[in-house]
């Protein structure tokens, strides 16, 4: 099999799906461009109430699924699990689309990122945000060397540029849970769970997601997994399960601790059946990211791949409402609402207006479009690992 | 012959893994000790009871505060509209407001600014230093030059305290009147309150009416959020 293939022989519908992405990404380059000039106060939702909202929640979505493909491609790329092997080059390849794609959404959600420099020039070592950028730098250095490794088959240096890239990655990844995790006027976010939470979920997130590319690469292509693939499937479709039990045991207790403790009406405002979050919570998040995909694979005990793929598509769907409600929540209770101040007795209100969402398609268009390249160009399939 | 190979590969896993845990361990290792350095400087709200005048004193050659009478506060809104007109904040931000509280029927008015705290998250978060504390006075300004605009500051911040401004592409935020304070005036919203609720003034100044309504000992003072432990330079007490 060839390294690169730059024929580009696209079928109707993956012509189709570039031409969309392409698309997208051109219309969220120009909103965001807009924005930058025009300030992000007439064309954002956002507030002052709630200065983050769903570019924040989107890149968190995008670069939580990166650190979770990062661990799924280290398992069979530097651990060695062989049945992991054939998804590693995938995974690697989209650790770096999903982080790119996230990337997109934070840069247009800066309201003057043209100072960025200033994160070198005066940079503040105390701050969680300083760290999470510069962790994520060498990430994505490592992996962009672990996959250029990777094609020239250079699978030991691989392997050690992966485990770096994991390293940086958990690093980056927890002290991002820490950014929120710190914050003490923020009851919903502060607390040493967050970082552990984001790890956790990172790892979810991840095998849904690889489930999800590697299916679509079937279906796209229109070529059937040969065996090793298929052997991998099945064994990722029990790591899916696992993972969804730990973030299903993770929820129950946080409300059970929601419900037993004052939590100054954050339980009520997330995770009661009254609250202004209820859909997003108990369909979304409860519904279509737990429950649905852990019966419907725990009953086809990972062996149907069609159910597989519905249940990780589902999920993904689910997901990014966990990141989204998880900005929510933390702004959704007033600061002013705990020493009674009347003027502070609601829930903040958030819609996000249409220029946020064709910047957040932006992003996941920014993923598609990599992910078509990378399929026609790259050959992510390619499986001589080992 | 098998046995050594085996003894041999032992070894080296032993040694993949132990240098492989001291990667990621030193990796995340590396932004908790910047977060315990942080740590360090947090003095708690021990300050708050009895021992704020001595910290302060040593801290800074001027020690600006602001003892809020809260009993006295009518509601007027002079404090705001002063404000906002000395430092052209936009017509629905506000840089100092009134909070109307409810406490089983009765109700009082509690101004609220930036708390210049000598602990702010709001200088913690910050990645690139645009938001500072004043080592001359304590004062926590915004060099707009430098604000991202990532509004992490506003995040981290427990007391609403901050906004972005567009006009100057940056957050906003009390500064305590520092171009007035250096011109020998008070800050726009003391000078404007006509039923003298904010006292401000110099803690290094023994005569100053903040020293002596902070050492008058038969009245309690208090912060608001303590628990947030960000040890905040505004107090509240009755008049």
């Amino acid at each position: 099999m060839k390294r690169f293939d730059f024929s580009l022989k696209f079928n109707k519908i993956e012509l189709l799906l570039t031409v969309i992405f392409a698309f997208f990404l051109a219309i969220s380059v120009y909103i965001g461009i807009k924005g930058l000039f025009q300030g992000h106060l007439h064309m954002y939702g956002t507030t002052r109430e709630m200065p983050i909202a769903l570019l924040l929640g989107a890149y968190i979505f995008f670069v939580v699924t990166s650190t979770g493909l990062c661990i799924i491609s280290a398992i069979g790329h530097v651990f060695h699990f062989d049945a992991f092997a054939p998804i590693a080059k995938r995974a690697v390849f989209l650790s770096i689309a999903t982080i790119m794609g996230g990337f997109v959404c934070l840069m247009f959600e800066l309201d003057s990122p043209w100072k960025m420099y200033y994160f070198v020039i005066t940079p503040n070592f105390k701050s969680g945000i300083w760290w999470m950028a510069c962790l994520y730098s060498f990430y994505l250095l490592f992996m962009i060397s672990e996959f250029i490794a990777i094609i020239f088959d250079r699978h030991k240096l691989g392997s050690i540029l992966g485990f770096l890239g994991l390293s940086f990655g958990l690093a980056a990844h927890s002290n991002m849970g820490a950014v929120f995790g710190t914050l003490q006027g923020r009851p919903y976010w502060h607390g040493a769970f967050m970082p552990i939470y984001f790890i956790v979920s990172a790892f979810f997130s991840g095998t849904a997601a690889i489930i999800f590319f590697t299916f679509l690469s079937r279906y796209v292509k229109r070529r059937p997994f040969n065996q090793r693939l298929e052997h991998s499937i099945y064994k990722l479709g029990w790591l899916f399960l696992f993972a969804t039990f730990i973030m299903i045991f993770f929820d129950i207790w946080s409300h059970i601790t929601g419900t037993l403790a004052y939590s100054g009406g954050l339980t009520q405002a997330i995770q009661s059946f009254e609250g202004p979050l209820k859909v997003n919570y108990w369909f979304f998040e409860i519904a279509c990211g737990l429950l649905i995909p852990f019966l419907f694979v725990l009953f086809t005990r990972a062996r149907s791949q069609t159910a597989l793929f519905i249940s990780s598509a589902i999920c993904i769907v689910g997901i990014f409402y966990m990141r989204y409600d998880l900005m929510l929540a933390g702004q959704i209770v007033p600061l002013w609402h705990e020493i009674g101040a009347t003027c502070a007795n609601y829930y903040v209100k958030y819609a996000p207006t249409t220029s946020e969402m064709l910047v957040f398609c932006g992003g996941l268009s920014f993923v598609g479009l990599a992910y078509i390249l990378g399929e026609k160009i790259l050959n992510l399939d390619e499986n001589e690992l080992h | 012959m098998s046995n050594d190979s085996k003894k041999t590969l032992d070894r080296r896993n032993f040694l993949k893994i132990t240098a492989g845990s001291l990667t990621i361990i030193s990796s995340v290792a590396t932004p908790l000790v910047a977060a315990i350095a942080s740590g360090v400087e947090k003095t708690g709200i021990g300050k708050v009871e009895g021992k704020i005048h001595e910290v302060t004193k040593k801290e800074y050659k001027n020690s600006y505060c602001m003892v809020i009478l809260e009993d006295r506060c009518i509601d007027c809104e002079r404090c705001m509209d002063a404000c906002r007109k000395t430092w052209n904040v936009p017509e629905e931000e506000y840089r100092t407001r009134i909070l109307e509280i409810e406490n089983r029927g009765h109700k009082s008015f509690l101004p609220v600014l930036c708390f210049h705290c000598d602990s702010a998250p709001c200088v913690v978060a910050c990645p690139t230093q645009a938001s500072v504390k004043r080592k001359e006075d304590g004062i926590v300004l915004v060099d707009p030059k430098k604000c991202i605009g990532c509004k992490v500051c506003m995040l981290a911040c427990p007391y609403d305290a901050r906004y972005y401004n567009e006009e100057i592409m940056a957050i906003d935020k009390c500064t305590f009147c520092l171009p007035r304070l250096e011109k020998g005036l008070k800050p726009a919203c003391v000078e404007a309150c006509p039923a003298h609720v904010r006292i401000f003034g110099d803690l290094n100044d023994h005569d100053s009416e903040v020293y002596k309504l902070l050492y008058d000992y038969e009245k309690s003072i208090r912060v608001l959020k303590p628990e947030c432990n960000t040890c905040p330079r505004v107090y509240y007490r009755k008049s």
